[in-house]
């Protein structure tokens, strides 16, 4: 405004009122008013903190729905609907074992919309566990996690666990009958240990099970402290732990190149990807900048030695795919938040467990194998799994395409065989231990340690890590070893957490159908 | 495309938020209802205030903040009118509170859900009443259901409107449910703890029947009512090894009772807000025992047959078992019974010892007193009906005719000395009262006529002792005197002295006596003795034997009588003084003896005049130490005439008042050495501190009571013909030759009661082996053996058998319980005939078993 001619006040304020939204936005997005073109398109990407973390201009494989189907934006969209959603059941939560119930059942009766604030929560945290995970089996199968993709993909395992850490955490908050027995659950899973320890006999001189229970819960027993521990954990270490690793997870997706693509893609690959005319031309605008930020990235990137061809403009058809990805799913959660209620059981009561006590349905194929053994079902075996998602890239270093699903010589083949043969593996021994029992029903006696070590869980996953050694002799290829253990991994999670949400029952008994339960 | 969708996803995110804002500020039901009171309100309204309030009703959430209660209550959201009295015909939620509840219950202090549960905080139907959502534990209740949590205030007994409150807190009483079931402090182990029934989760106790559905549907689709009904009215419905009795309640009961039990709950009201403390009646021991006791033991005591647990509870209220069974024995076994189907009351159960003494005594006063005719106090005993009655209740163990036999378990009744010294009265304590750590129950429950009918029997021919005419007519026949020195030598010298001389007895020897006493004096003492003292009646001797040693007392030499004859007129009340100050020392204050012979009984006063006193006490009797104590003849007192007439006149009192020297210390002796000769002398049939053994029990306060010294002093020195009981004092089938203070030492050490610690449980004698083989054989069909219960009592329970003496266990054997225990005793009437030494092995060999 340093040309403008002074003018007469009254004027010059009204004509600044008009002028607001624009001036607003400018000021916003660091440059002048926007006049449509790419170029300032572009400068309001980079010049924005947030739209900054997207580059400029996007390859339109990315933007190819059948390849990502949007699962790692579904899983940001998610998050931020929890967290929008969470810091508002914050206001009227009470996180003490007299008043948590309470503050839940006002919050669900009382507070102005309480109830669906309340039920989107909850359904974007099964959504989130939902989308996480078809995330990092899509990131598998498109063998996305090749150098230098490799520790985002280590990053993206701790991100897993972490999403299931929050809410387990958060089941427990309401203080209800679930709350209780899944915090008892957990509990008992932390005390596991002490079946090792007990059978060494080293229990007397270090505990540790019994550490790590007094750890998680702050006390002996499940009670006020462990409820303040679990709010704590859900409200400020975990979502801040969280926020810092989808940062860096994100961040590193545009620094390893953004996302993964094969080095053959041709035309009929792209169609149905949104188009600019001059998406196969060469770039023509001059840069202003002397270099751009891919000068300084190493490795190979997406456009280094290749030109912008093929790519569009981030503004607007990234953005639009992933705003309509987040428009998707609140559109979805609040139509399931309207027309069905989280649950909430009665009042925690330490005298009345829950029979059976499930644990939310996404932690009911680990709670199959804690029926085995707490200890190893518990603390050992989800360990290796996780060590084991978070070393497949060590593992595997083979050099090969990528970007697109099921790629590399008998991927797919191997991926199908083992699906079917895991599947009979795990149904025949699920088969196999509800009709013949297992080593407690044949010797009652038994020392504890002989089934925390021999167990269906720890047979069906020796005899995968076996069969992967054969597969990789066999076919002298590590991608198909762990696209074995992988696919083992995933089907025997499927079918666990199926088994166990439909035909256990009191007990832990088997059943059928949940309606043959005998009436409790 | 992309941006068509991104349109309409954006519209439909605005739409269903806009159906979130409408449904909270449109739809809520209890705006509508609240808009419909406000109508109501509007109509009703007459006055102008009333219009004003009318127009100034607020349509909003409703709630009772209730920071006692710790509760929030929001059900005045759609229940909008309950507090205006005049919407008495509305349309549920508008309508007032029926009956008139809310004017005796501050609805502003104690809500809604204290009454009727259900979740308070809802601001729903579905939800508030929770009846078809399955996330409430306390479902509304309503109607007769709501009684249940009356009792979260108020005392059952101050509810006397609430009939099926009512209803059911007598049948859960009357029906004895704590016998089995703990609920609070107290109750049996048998059954399921219900303290906190009500409170119980859906989730562990919901009715299974088949037609559960309707079951829960008749509650209201409340799962916990559901669940009392059912196993009320089916015990085996949810538990099909359920042992608990059915008790065949109709509908109603059952209903009563689902409701009542659900008032066993956490206590969720504070003192303040509570209506304890008034009319809470003091529970007495029938209360305590209806509650705890009836269901084994049935209400009225009469026992039960508990098919459902294949056992017998115990009668009480059967004469047999009152008659014996002592307090001690019934406390033990209520405190701790050892036995694995009745509680442990006094631990486990719960219930503290005050209460326990009243349960045993409410036990022991479910006596059924005979029903007694007019004219039956007076009926004299007929010993002919006595002999039939004591051979139908006594000789089971007296014997039959009460003769003796080595294996009664009685003693023998008819031996001369036992009949001289078992007087009426006697008889009739000891049957009456029976002797306490003996086998002899307290009859207690016979009639008065027959009890002087088995008086009459035992003490025999009292009545038909000798006239006096018969026995002077023998006195004057040849060689009497040296006939009746024989027989005094063998009958009385034991007491009296070889030559009369006197011992335990008088010296019948002295000058004075024989001047003073008539024929009829000598008479009338030999053949009714002296009530109280050594000296029984003679009754069954004949006349000549009677007749005869009276000549042969008659043959001592007979003083000078010194004294006037005439009827002594002077003040009783100065020879009182006199008495008390001279006489008393040696014949005691009431003339009861001491050092001296009794001198007050009616007997004596009545068979001599005053010149025999007046001749006694002035110038004593030589030879004895009874001196003379008239002035100047250097005797003991020196009274003057008038006042040995005042003494006389003062016994001429006494004689009119009656006095008893049974159960009384009257005799002087040093108890050290009575202690030292009886554990010398007695206690090896006595027991140690005579507390029984082959001997009777005769250092038991029990016996004490109803014998007189003189019982004690005449049994030791005659012994008892026909027993093990030897004579002690000089004769020919003496046992020992003790002196008259050796007698009176020991009678004195068991009057002493000084070691009535040591008293030990009387133990019978016999062969456990033998007894193994009778037990096997007699007992243990239905008491089972050593190593477990049958369905009767289980008789070898160390608790059991701890609690119990022998003469209880022989007293049961021997008379059963009027139960299914019936008498085993020979001539019972049992299924069951053994001897007393059967009786005996069979204890010995119980007893063996806690070796």
């Amino acid at each position: 405004m340093s040309d403008s001619v002074k003018k007469p006040g009254l004027v010059q304020l009204l004509e600044n009122l008009k002028n607001l939204p624009a001036n607003a936005k400018a000021s916003f997005s660091r440059r002048g008013p926007a006049d449509g073109s790419r170029r300032t398109r572009a400068q309001t990407v980079f010049n924005n903190v947030f739209m900054h973390i997207h580059t400029v201009r996007i390859h339109r494989w990315s933007l190819k729905p059948t390849f990502t189907f949007g699962l790692g934006i579904a899983s940001a969209a998610s998050f931020i609907i929890l967290a929008v959603t969470g810091i508002a059941l914050m206001i009227y939560y009470e996180p003490s074992t007299s008043g948590a119930y309470e503050s839940v059942k006002n919050i669900t009766f009382v507070v102005p919309g309480g109830r669906l604030i309340r039920n989107v929560h909850r359904w974007a945290a099964y959504m989130m566990v939902v989308t996480v995970f078809l995330h990092m089996v899509r990131v598998f199968f498109t063998n996305s996690y090749k150098k230098p993709r490799e520790f985002n993909w280590v990053l993206g395992v701790i991100l897993f666990v972490l999403t299931l850490a929050l809410s387990f955490t958060g089941y427990c908050l309401p203080w209800d009958q679930l709350a209780y027995w899944a915090i008892t659950i957990g509990a008992n899973i932390a005390g596991s240990p002490v079946e090792v320890t007990d059978a060494l006999g080293v229990t007397h001189m270090m505990d540790v099970g019994a550490m790590q229970k007094e750890l998680m819960l702050g006390s002996k027993f499940v009670g006020g402290p462990a409820l303040l521990r679990f709010y704590w954990a859900h409200c400020i270490l975990l979502p801040i732990s969280m926020m810092v690793l989808i940062m860096a997870h994100v961040w590193r997706v545009r620094k390893d190149g953004g996302l993964s693509r094969p080095s053959d893609i041709t035309d009929d690959d792209l169609k149905g990807t949104p188009c600019e005319e001059l998406a196969e031309e060469a770039f023509t605008e001059k840069s202003r900048k002397s270099y751009g930020l891919m000068c300084v990235v190493r490795n190979k990137t997406a456009a280094v030695d290749r030109g912008p061809e093929r790519t569009v403009m981030s503004w607007p058809h990234l953005f639009n795919a992933e705003m309509l990805i987040f428009a998707l799913i609140l559109v979805f959660l609040l139509i399931l938040g309207l027309m069905v209620d989280a649950p909430l059981k009665e009042l925690a009561n330490p005298s009345v467990p829950e029979n059976p006590a499930k644990a939310p349905w996404y932690f009911l194929a680990m709670q199959e194998i804690i029926s085995y053994s707490a200890f190893c079902g518990g603390m050992v075996m989800p360990g290796l799994t996780v060590l084991f998602l978070m070393g497949i890239p060590y593992l595997d270093r083979e050099e090969g395409d990528c970007g697109r699903w099921f790629v590399g010589e008998g991927v797919k083949r191997t991926t199908i065989k083992t699906a079917i043969v895991s599947t009979i593996a795990v149904v025949g021994m699920l088969v196999f231990t509800v009709s013949y029992g297992w080593l407690r029903n044949w010797f009652p006696d038994i020392n504890q340690i002989w089934i925390t070590m021999v167990n269906p869980g720890t047979v069906l996953m020796t005899a995968f890590v076996l069969v992967t050694f054969g597969a990789v002799a066999k076919t002298r290829s590590t991608r198909i070893g762990v696209t074995v253990l992988f696919t083992y991994f995933l089907v025997s999670f499927v079918i666990l957490t199926y088994f166990a949400s439909v035909h256990r029952g009191p007990n832990w008994d088997f059943f059928w159908w949940p309606s043959l339960w005998p009436t409790h | 495309m992309i941006k068509k969708l991104l349109l309409g996803c954006s519209i439909a995110i605005l739409l269903l938020i806009g159906i979130e804002v409408v449904s909270l500020s449109v739809t809520p039901e209890y705006k509508r209802h609240q808009k419909q009171y406000k109508k109501m309100l509007a109509e009703m309204a007459v006055t102008d205030d009333e219009k004003l309030a009318a127009e100034a009703y607020e349509v909003k959430l409703r709630q009772l903040v209730l920071p006692e209660l710790d509760k929030t209550d929001r059900c005045i959201s759609c229940h909008a009118a309950i507090e205006d009295t005049r919407v008495t015909d509305g349309v549920k939620p508008l309508i007032s509170h029926p009956h008139g509840l809310l004017a005796i219950h501050d609805i502003r202090k104690i809500g809604c859900t204290v009454c009727h549960d259900g979740q308070g905080l809802a601001t729903n139907k579905k939800e508030a009443h929770a009846n078809e959502i399955h996330f409430w534990e306390k479902i509304r209740l309503q109607g007769d259901l709501v009684q249940a949590n009356c009792l979260r205030c108020h005392h059952v007994e101050s509810l006397p409107e609430q009939k099926t409150l009512q209803l059911g807190h007598k049948l859960f009483v009357e029906k004895g449910c704590r016998g089995c079931h703990v609920v609070g402090n107290s109750g049996g182990f048998l059954g399921p703890d219900l303290t906190l029934i009500g409170d119980a989760s859906f989730h562990l106790k919901a009715p299974v029947s088949h037609d559960r559905e309707e079951t829960i549907g008749k509650f209201n689709h409340n799962v916990n009512l559901a669940y009392l009904f059912e196993s009320v009215k089916d015990p085996t419905a949810n538990a099909e090894d359920s042992k608990m009795v059915d008790n065949k309640f109709s509908d109603e009961e059952a209903f009563a009772l689902a409701v009542y039990m659900k008032s066993f709950q956490t206590r969720r009201v504070p003192d303040a807000l509570q209506d304890f403390d008034k009319n809470i009646p003091v529970a007495s021991g029938r209360d305590i025992f209806m509650a705890n006791c009836s269901a084994c033991h049935g209400s009225e005591g009469q026992g039960a047959t508990l098919v459902e647990m294949e056992k017998l509870g115990p009668s009480f209220a059967n004469s047999a078992f009152q008659s014996i069974a002592t307090p001690e024995f019934v406390k033990a076994m209520v405190t701790d019974s050892g036995s694995s189907a009745m509680p442990a009351w006094g631990k486990s159960g719960g219930l503290s010892e005050a209460e326990i003494d009243k349960v045993v005594a409410y036990v022991l006063s479910l006596k059924e007193l005979p029903e007694e005719k007019d004219g039956d106090i007076e009926y004299v005993g007929n010993p002919a009906y006595g002999k039939i009655r004591f051979q139908s209740r006594c000789a089971g163990c007296h014997g039959i005719d009460g003769n003796y036999e080595m294996d009664l378990v009685g003693p023998t009744l008819t031996s001369p000395e036992f009949k001289t010294y078992a007087t009426p009265h006697f008889l009739e304590t000891t049957i009456r009262k029976g002797r306490a750590g003996t086998a002899m129950p307290a009859w207690y429950f016979l009639q008065n006529k027959e009890v002087k009918d088995i008086v009459a029997f035992l003490s025999g021919r009292r009545e038909q002792a000798p006239e006096l005419a018969e026995c002077l007519a023998v006195t004057s026949q040849p060689n009497a005197a040296e006939h009746g020195q024989i027989m005094f030598q063998k009958r009385c010298a034991s007491c009296h002295g070889f030559d009369a001389e006197g011992r335990i007895g008088p010296s019948l020897n002295t000058p004075e006596l024989q001047a003073m006493g008539s024929d009829d004096f000598f008479h009338h003492t030999i053949t009714h003795g002296r009530e109280g003292t050594a000296m029984g009646g003679w009754a069954h001797l004949t006349a000549k034997e009677v007749g005869s040693i009276m000549a042969y007392l008659r043959t001592f030499d007979k003083g000078s009588v010194r004294s006037a004859a005439h009827t002594a007129v002077a003040s009783e009340s100065r020879g009182e003084i006199s008495f008390n100050s001279v006489c008393a020392q040696c014949h005691g204050p009431e003339g009861e003896g001491h050092i001296g012979p009794a001198i007050g009984g009616r007997e004596f006063l009545n068979s001599v005049d005053d010149q025999f006193l007046r001749e006694m006490i002035s110038h004593g009797r030589s030879g004895t130490g009874m001196r003379s104590n008239l002035q100047g003849t250097d005797g003991f007192a020196g009274l003057s005439e008038q006042q040995v007439d005042e003494v006389i006149a003062y016994l001429r009192v006494l004689e009119t008042k009656p006095f008893s020297t049974i159960g009384r210390t009257v005799t002087a002796g040093d108890i050290g050495t009575g202690r030292d000769l009886f554990s010398r002398n007695c206690a090896q049939c006595h027991g140690v501190a005579g507390s029984g053994g082959d001997g009777p029990g005769i250092g038991r306060p029990g016996f004490l009571a109803t014998v007189s010294d003189g019982f004690l002093e005449g049994t030791i020195a005659n012994g008892r013909t026909g027993t093990e009981m030897r004579a002690f004092s000089p004769g020919q089938h003496a046992l020992a030759d003790l002196a008259e203070e050796e007698v009176r030492a020991i009678v004195a050490y068991l009057r002493s009661g000084i070691d009535v610690d040591k008293l030990e449980p009387r133990a019978v004698i016999g062969t456990p082996e033998r007894g193994a083989l009778l037990y096997k054989q007699q007992c243990s069909q239905c008491h089972g053996d050593k190593n477990g219960e049958s369905f009767a009592p289980w008789l070898l329970n160390p608790k059991y058998l701890a609690a119990a003496d022998d003469p209880y266990l022989q007293a049961t054997m021997s008379m059963g319980h009027g139960t299914n225990m019936r008498s085993m005793i020979r001539g019972g009437g049992g299924v069951v005939e053994m001897t007393g030494r059967d009786i005996n092995d069979i204890i010995a060999y119980m007893r063996s078993t806690l070796k």
